[in-house]
C-alpha cells in the first residue's frame, strides 16, 4: 500500500462509518452552562481565590442572607501602577497586581466583578466590596441590604468613577461612586431586572427588557437611548459601540455611534475596537488600525484579549504549544508589548478578571 | 434565536465529518462521540467567535483534536467535562471492523502514538497541509513533518505500507 492507497483507504473506511446522531440539545445545554460558569468564575472566583483567603460561606436563612464581616483575609500590598493586570488560568492560578495566587477556592461567591484602577469590585451577597491595592477588602455600601440580586457594575474610563447596583431599604438603586474620594456622586432607583451596560463621564447606561436609557449621575437627568433591539457593547469617551439597531433615542445625539459586536470592547479613548484580534480597528473613517506586537492578527485565531484598567490591552496567546500561553500587556496606540509571564490553562480558557470580553 | 438556529445548522452539517475524524484518531466510538460532543458544547459557549472565524469547521476540528490529545494526557475521568447527564453510550463500530481489503491498516494505525495518529488522519483523511496540521496541533510544521515521517515508518514496519511508498 502506498500513501495514495492510504488516503483512499482512510476515506473509504471512514465514509462507511455511520456516525451516531449528535445530541444538539445537550451541546447547547452544556454550552450555556460553560458560559454561565465562565462569567461566574471570571468574576467571583477570581476575587475570592485571588485572595487565597478564608472566605466564610454565606448563609441564607429564611430568605435573609447573612455575611461574615471579614470574608477575605488581607493579601498584602498589590501594585496597580501598571493597571490591575488581573488574569487567571481557571483552576490553577490567578495573577493580580503583580502577584500570583493559587486558584484553589473559586466557587464561593455568586457575583460579577469589575476591574477598576482602584481594585476589583465584587459583590458579596449582593453588597459591593472593593479589593484594593492595599490587599484589603472594604465595603462600599455598609448599610446596604444583602440580596440575591445579580447586579452588574461598570468603571468609567474618564474619571475615578464606578457604577454598581445595590439594594437599599428594599429599593434597588444604581450608585455612582468616586473611588478617589470615596464619595457617592449620585443614586438612582432601578428595577431588579436592570443591567448596567456602561459608564462614561458619569453617565450610566441602563438596560431593561424595554430598552436602554441614560442616567446622568451629576444632574440626575434621564433620557431614552435605544429600544429593545439594541445592545450596547461598550461606551468610552463619547463613543457608543452597539449591536443590533442603531440607538435612536434623544440621548443618542450626544454620542458617536459605532456598530460592532456585542462582545467587543472600545479602547479607553474610544478610537479603536478590540474584537478578538490583535489588530484594533479604528472607530472613525480613515483612522489607522492599531497593531499589537503580540497575539494573532486574524479574527478567529486562538487568543484572548481585554482592555486593562490603565487603558492598555492584555493579550494571552499561544506562543509554544496549546494550552501554554504567554500573557502580554500592550500599549495603545503604540502596540508595543511587555511580557507578563506564562500561563498554562488546562481547565478552561484564560480569563481576564473583571474585564473579560 | 438566530444564534441557536445558526449553531444548529452548523452542528448538523459538521457533526458527521468531525465524528469520523475523531473516531479515526481516538479509535473508540464512545470516546470519539464524547470528544466531539464536548467540543460542540464549547463551540456553543463561544459561538460568535467561532462563527466569525474564516473557517469555523477548521476551528472546531482543532477543538476536537485537542480534546482528544488533552484527554489522552490527563485521562477522561479527570478532565472537566460539561456533562449534566451521562447518556448511554451509543455503540458504533470502529473503522477497524470495516476493514477487509486493507486488513493491516487499522491495527497498525492504532499502534501509533496518538499524535502520530492525528497527523496521519489530518494529512491523509482531512487532506490538510503540514502548516494547517501544525496549526491544529499547536506545533511547528517541522514537528508535523517529523511526526508524519515517524508515523509512516511505523506503518511500514507493521506492513501496512510498502517500503519506499510515496510520501
Amino acid at each position: 500500500m502506498s500513501t495514495t492507497d492510504l488516503r483512499r483507504a482512510l476515506e473509504a473506511d471512514l465514509s462507511a462509518v455511520v456516525p451516531p446522531p449528535g445530541d444538539l440539545a445537550r451541546a447547547t445545554r452544556e454550552g450555556r452552562r460553560i458560559r454561565r460558569r465562565r462569567r461566574a468564575t471570571a468574576a467571583t472566583a477570581a476575587v475570592v481565590a485571588a485572595a487565597a483567603v478564608t472566605v466564610v460561606a454565606v448563609q441564607v436563612t429564611g430568605g435573609t442572607t447573612v455575611r461574615d464581616p471579614h470574608p477575605v483575609a488581607p493579601l498584602g500590598r498589590l501594585d496597580f501602577s501598571e493597571g490591575l493586570r488581573a488574569y487567571a488560568a481557571p483552576g490553577a492560578e490567578i495573577h493580580l497586581g503583580g502577584r500570583t495566587f493559587p486558584a484553589s477556592r473559586m466557587q464561593f461567591l455568586d457575583t460579577d466583578a469589575t476591574a477598576t484602577p482602584y481594585g476589583v469590585l465584587f459583590y458579596d451577597a449582593g453588597v459591593p466590596r472593593l479589593l484594593g491595592e492595599s490587599g484589603e477588602v472594604t465595603d462600599l455600601e455598609p448599610g446596604a441590604d444583602t440580596s440575591s440580586s445579580h447586579f452588574t457594575s461598570k468603571v468609567d474610563s474618564q474619571g475615578p468613577l464606578v457604577a454598581y447596583g445595590v439594594v437599599r431599604d428594599g429599593q434597588p438603586t444604581v450608585t455612582v461612586r468616586n473611588l478617589a474620594t470615596d464619595e457617592v456622586v449620585g443614586r438612582h432607583d432601578i428595577s431588579r431586572d436592570t443591567v448596567i451596560d456602561g459608564l462614561d463621564a458619569g453617565v450610566v447606561l441602563l438596560r431593561t427588557p424595554d430598552g436602554t436609557t441614560t442616567w446622568d449621575s451629576r444632574t440626575d437627568a434621564v433620557q431614552e437611548l435605544a429600544g429593545r433591539e439594541t445592545r450596547v457593547a461598550d461606551v468610552r469617551n463619547g463613543v457608543i459601540l452597539y449591536d443590533g439597531s442603531a440607538p435612536d433615542g434623544a440621548a443618542a445625539a450626544a454620542y458617536r455611534l459605532v456598530k460592532g459586536a456585542v462582545d467587543a470592547q472600545l479602547t479607553y479613548d474610544g478610537q479603536h475596537v478590540l474584537d478578538w484580534s490583535s489588530v484594533l480597528q479604528p472607530t472613525e473613517p480613515g483612522g489607522e488600525p492599531v497593531r499589537l506586537e503580540q497575539g494573532p492578527a486574524q479574527r478567529g485565531a486562538l487568543g484572548f484579549w481585554a482592555v486593562d484598567t490603565d487603558g492598555s490591552v492584555l493579550v494571552a496567546t499561544v506562543t509554544h504549544r496549546y494550552p501554554h500561553y504567554d500573557v502580554f500587556d500592550c500599549e495603545v496606540p503604540a502596540g508595543n508589548c511587555v511580557k507578563l509571564g506564562p500561563l498554562v490553562a488546562r481547565h478552561g480558557d484564560p480569563m481576564f478578571i473583571g474585564a473579560d470580553m | 434565536m438566530a444564534r441557536d438556529v445558526e449553531f444548529a445548522e452548523f452542528f448538523t452539517a459538521t457533526w458527521p465529518r468531525l465524528y469520523r475524524t475523531a473516531l479515526a484518531i481516538v479509535g473508540d466510538a464512545a470516546a470519539a462521540e464524547d470528544a466531539v460532543q464536548s467540543a460542540f458544547a464549547r463551540v456553543y459557549a463561544s459561538w460568535r467567535r467561532v462563527s466569525s472565524a474564516d473557517h469555523p469547521e477548521a476551528y472546531v476540528r482543532r477543538m476536537v483534536v485537542n480534546e482528544i490529545l488533552s484527554s489522552r494526557r490527563h485521562g477522561w475521568g479527570r478532565r472537566e467535562r460539561p456533562s449534566e447527564s451521562v447518556d448511554p453510550v451509543t455503540s458504533v463500530d470502529s473503522p477497524e471492523h470495516r476493514v477487509v481489503a486493507h486488513g493491516s491498516l487499522w491495527p497498525a494505525i492504532r499502534e501509533l502514538p496518538v499524535r502520530q495518529r492525528a497527523v496521519i488522519v489530518l494529512r491523509y483523511y482531512e487532506d490538510l497541509s503540514e502548516r494547517e496540521i501544525a496549526a491544529v496541533l499547536g506545533c511547528s510544521p517541522g514537528t508535523v513533518k517529523s511526526q508524519a515521517s515517524a508515523a509512516l515508518a511505523n506503518l511500514r514496519r507493521h506492513g501496512a505500507l510498502q517500503d519506499g511508498a510515496d510520501a
